[in-house]
Formats: structure tokens, sequence, C-alpha cells
């Protein structure tokens, strides 16, 4: 193995971790806040039935 | 132009009245300064080789803290408010505060810079540029300050939000100065380096008061 | 009303960009996706080994355009706020405030990659370098914008402070820039120069390219995923979001 390999390996698999970070979490709370509005309209539509 | 004396004459007269304005960060700056060799060793070459260094981060840390207050007592009685709907220039106004917290706070340094030089054995030939580059740059400090502290100004967390906000904008003022009085302790010329922090000094007199009258609607609205 | 201010106020309407960047979002990532694995395909498998600093040099594919990006979103950051602050337009606003975390994520991965790959190449993690400062200060900068904006509870309040914040950097930028390359020079012990003026070979430099081009991609979709988060948070009890719920296309 290139004496070099391991640094390679982490620079990149830090950066890959970053960046996913970066674009998983607002996917997810976006996720989870159109569930809630979702939600919400519903039950405030039955209250009005 | 009147509205501007008369306030750049309160705040004068209230930092002399109240005296703990002027005299809290000069302590301040001692102690600093004076922890350097304590933590650090009494070796003159040392000492000499890092003076300039210790002298400009303290300073930095004096003016910093004195600004987290610039515009406070103004936010908390409601003056700020009246500044912003009198119809006079709020950068106007802005700059007299601004001329006052330097006068209170960086033109002390200054003048406290020599005795600061003498205990960190400064070479001497290097103590007017010390001086020159402190009356260029402390400016820059209360210019660039009084931004962060109208943006932070009303908020819980201020005094560490406004380092965090400023320290990075003075970073060129910090190396700029250090580079003039290096350069005359190496006896080259150092004028290039002060050319710069007026010009750099011009620059913020320019710009600052109109973002810091911006920041400060920003924050009262 | 020009062609330009109305483009402006039509994708400015709330209901309209989130139709649109719901679109878009898709597409972004997937060109992303695309040129990331050919651009990492040909980093590793085409790129010949450099022969002075070996196979390390391969990490700068992704600490060059990180470094890149993170001085690009910063402008765009600052172009953003001061078209919100001088125009009052929110979706501009949202756009800067949104553009912070993801500035200060390739400004991040441009540091860390930089001294990983300092160690093989200098010796050690890290090195007072003019590039690697400047970096450091720009994290600083977008720490200081997002400090500022989370600290303020009032959304629209946050977001012009931080906006302004990230215009005073702005003007700050090169004069910071240039005293640390200044700062550099005249402490002259622990320069070491990258690269000197020597030309890269194409089959190094496309590589290099494609992965610029990429990241551009990634922060169009990461921008505006967090854009749409932000507006539907603020918006949630507007009209223009009770419609999108009710025709279920939200």
């Amino acid at each position: 193995m290139n004496p070099h390999t391991p640094y390679i390996l982490v620079a990149y698999g830090t950066s890959i971790f970053i960046m996913l970070l970066i674009a998983v979490l607002p996917i997810l709370r976006g996720r989870k806040l159109r569930q809630e509005l979702r939600n919400r309209a519903s039950v405030e539509n039955q209250r009005h039935q | 132009m009147s509205a501007f004396i008369s306030l750049l004459k309160r705040d004068l007269l209230l930092a002399v009245r109240s005296r703990a304005e002027v005299l809290q960060p000069l302590f301040f700056l001692l102690v600093v300064v004076s922890l350097f060799p304590l933590g650090l060793g009494p070796g003159p070459a040392l000492l000499a080789r890092i003076a300039a260094g210790v002298i400009w981060i303290a300073a930095l840390l004096a003016s910093t803290l004195s600004l987290d207050g610039l515009f406070r007592a103004d936010f908390d009685d409601g003056s700020l408010e009246q500044f912003l709907t009198s119809g006079h220039s709020l950068s106007l106004l802005v700059l007299a505060k601004i001329i006052a917290h330097w006068l209170t706070t960086g033109l002390p340094i200054v003048l406290f810079s020599p005795l600061l030089a003498v205990w960190l054995n400064l070479p001497r030939e290097a103590l007017p540029v010390l001086v020159k580059s402190l009356l260029l740059g402390t400016p820059v400090f209360s210019l660039i300050g009084a931004i962060g502290a109208a943006l932070t100004v009303g908020l819980r967390q201020g005094g560490q939000l406004l380092a965090l906000l400023i320290f990075p904008l003075l970073i060129p003022v910090l190396i700029l100065a250090t580079g003039a009085v290096s350069a005359a302790t190496d006896n080259i010329g150092s004028s290039a380096y002060l050319l710069w922090m007026a010009a750099y000094a011009v620059l913020m007199l320019t710009l600052a008061p109109f973002a810091c009258a911006a920041s400060l609607r920003i924050s009262l609205s | 009303m020009n062609p330009v201010m109305k483009f402006i106020h039509k994708t400015g309407s709330p209901a309209y960009f989130y139709w649109l960047s719901g679109r878009m979002i898709p597409w972004l990532w997937a060109i992303f996706a695309v040129l990331t694995i050919w651009g990492m395909y040909q980093a590793f498998f085409v790129a010949p080994t450099d022969y002075q600093q070996g196979e390390s040099y391969r990490i700068i594919y992704i600490h060059v355009p990180a470094a890149w990006m993170s001085m690009m979103i910063y402008i765009l950051m600052a172009i953003f706020g001061a078209i919100g602050l001088i125009w009052r337009i929110r979706i501009a606003e949202i756009f800067a405030v949104s553009s912070a975390p993801i500035g200060a994520a390739f400004a991040l991965i441009a540091l860390i990659t930089g001294s990983i790959w300092g160690k093989p190449t200098w010796g050690t993690y890290w090195v007072w370098d003019a590039r690697l400062t400047s970096q450091l200060v720009l994290f600083f900068l977008y720490l200081g914008v997002m400090g500022l904006h989370s600290a303020i509870d009032e959304p629209r309040k946050a977001a012009r402070a931080a906006a302004l914040l990230a215009l005073v950097g702005v003007v700050n930028l090169p004069i910071i820039h240039f005293s640390v390359d200044w700062w550099n020079t005249l402490h002259q012990g622990t320069t070491v120069k990258i690269g000197g003026g020597s030309k890269m070979p194409n089959s190094m430099l496309i590589p290099l390219l494609v992965m610029a081009i990429a990241t551009k991609f990634y922060y169009g979709a990461a921008l505006l995923t967090r854009a749409r988060n932000r507006l539907l948070d603020q918006d949630r009890r507007r009209g223009w979001v009770a419609k999108k719920i009710k025709e279920d296309q939200l």
C-alpha cells in the first residue's frame, strides 16, 4: 500500500462526511416540517367539520 | 452639526463624570500586559521580540471590552430611538459616539503605551513607531467595533459575540501594526506599513459610520 | 417594470419559488452526482502520480474546489445580502442566511484537507501558511455571520443583521488576504511554496475543473433545500402554504 493512502482516505472521508451532513440534515428537517404542517392542517380540518 | 457637537460633549462629560469608563480599560490593559512576562518568563530578549504583539493584542482586548457598552446605555434609556427619529443624520450622530469612544479609551491606551513598552523592554528606536501605529490603529478598533456593537446591541450574549464578529475584521490592523514595529526594530523603513494603516483608517472612517447607522436601524426595527 | 425586476419579483413570490425550487433540486443533485463520479474516477484512475508529492497530491481534488467554493459563497452571500437589504427582497435575505452554513462547511473542508495534505508534504499538520491562514480567517468570518444570525430571535431582523455583517466582511476580505500574505512573507521562517509556477498537465487539471463545477451544483441544491425550509418555516401561517397543503403539493 502506498504510504499516502491513509491521508487520502481520511481527507476524503471527512470531506464526504461534512458534505453529507450539510446536505442531509436540511432534507430531514424539511420532511419533518412538512409532515408537521400537513398534520396540523388535517387536525384543523377535522375541527371544522 | 450642532447635534454632533452636543452629543460628543455629552458622551465625553459622561465618561469624565463616571471615570470608571476611562480607567477600567486602562487597568485591564495593564493587567493583561503584566501577565505575559509572568507567563513567559522575564527574559529581556524574548520580551523585546514579543512586546509589540503583546501590547497590540492587549489593546485589542481592552477596546473590545469597552465597545460592548458603546450603545447599551442609550439603548436602555431609549436615547437611540430618539436619535433615529430626531431628523439628524444618524451616521453623523454615530460618528460622534465613535469619536467620543476613541477619545475615552483609544487615546489613553496610546498615551500609556510608552510605559508598557518600557515594561516589555521594547527597543527605544521602535517606540515612536509603536505610538504612531497605535494612533492610527485604535481609531479603526473603535470604528469597526462600533459596527459590531450596533449589530449586537440589546442581545443577551453581546460581549462574546461582539469579539467573534470583530476580531477577524481587525486582523489587518494587527498585522500591519506589528509589522511596522518589527520593521522599526530591524532598522528598515516602517513608513510603508504606517501609510497603509492610515489608508485603512481613512477608508473605515468614511464607511463605518454608514454601516454602523444601518446596523442600528436593523437592531432597533 | 423592466424584465429583470419582473423576473426577480416573480421568483420572489414564495409559492412560485417553492414550486420552482422543488423541481430544480433533484436535477441539481443528479448533475452533482454524475460530475462527482466522473471527476473522482478521473482523479484517482486517470490522473498520473505527481513526481514530487506522490499520491497525496490527489487531496487537492477536494481541497481546491472547497477553498474556491468557500470564497465564492462568501461573496455570493454578501451579494444576496445587499439585494435583500437594498430592495427588501425576502428571498434574497433567505439565500444569504442559508448560504452561510454551506460556505462554512466548505471552509472547514478546505482547512481539514489542507492540513491533512500538509502532513506528508510538509511533515506537520499545521503550518501558518498564507493560504491556510486566510482560509482560517474566512472560516471565522462565517462563524461570525452564523453566530449573529442565531443570536437574534426575530427571523427577518436576524437575516438583515447577518446580511449587513457579510457585507462589512466582504469589504474587508481583500484587505485581510493582502495583509495575511504580507504577514506571511514577513515571517519567512515557515513559508513553504506550494506547487510553484509549475504547469499542470491536462490529465491532472481536468478532474480539478470537473470537481469545481460539481461543487457548484452541490451548493445550488443544498442552498435551495435550506431556503425552502426557511421559507416554509417563516410562512407556516400564510395562505399559500395552506393552499399547497390542500392541493397536496407541499
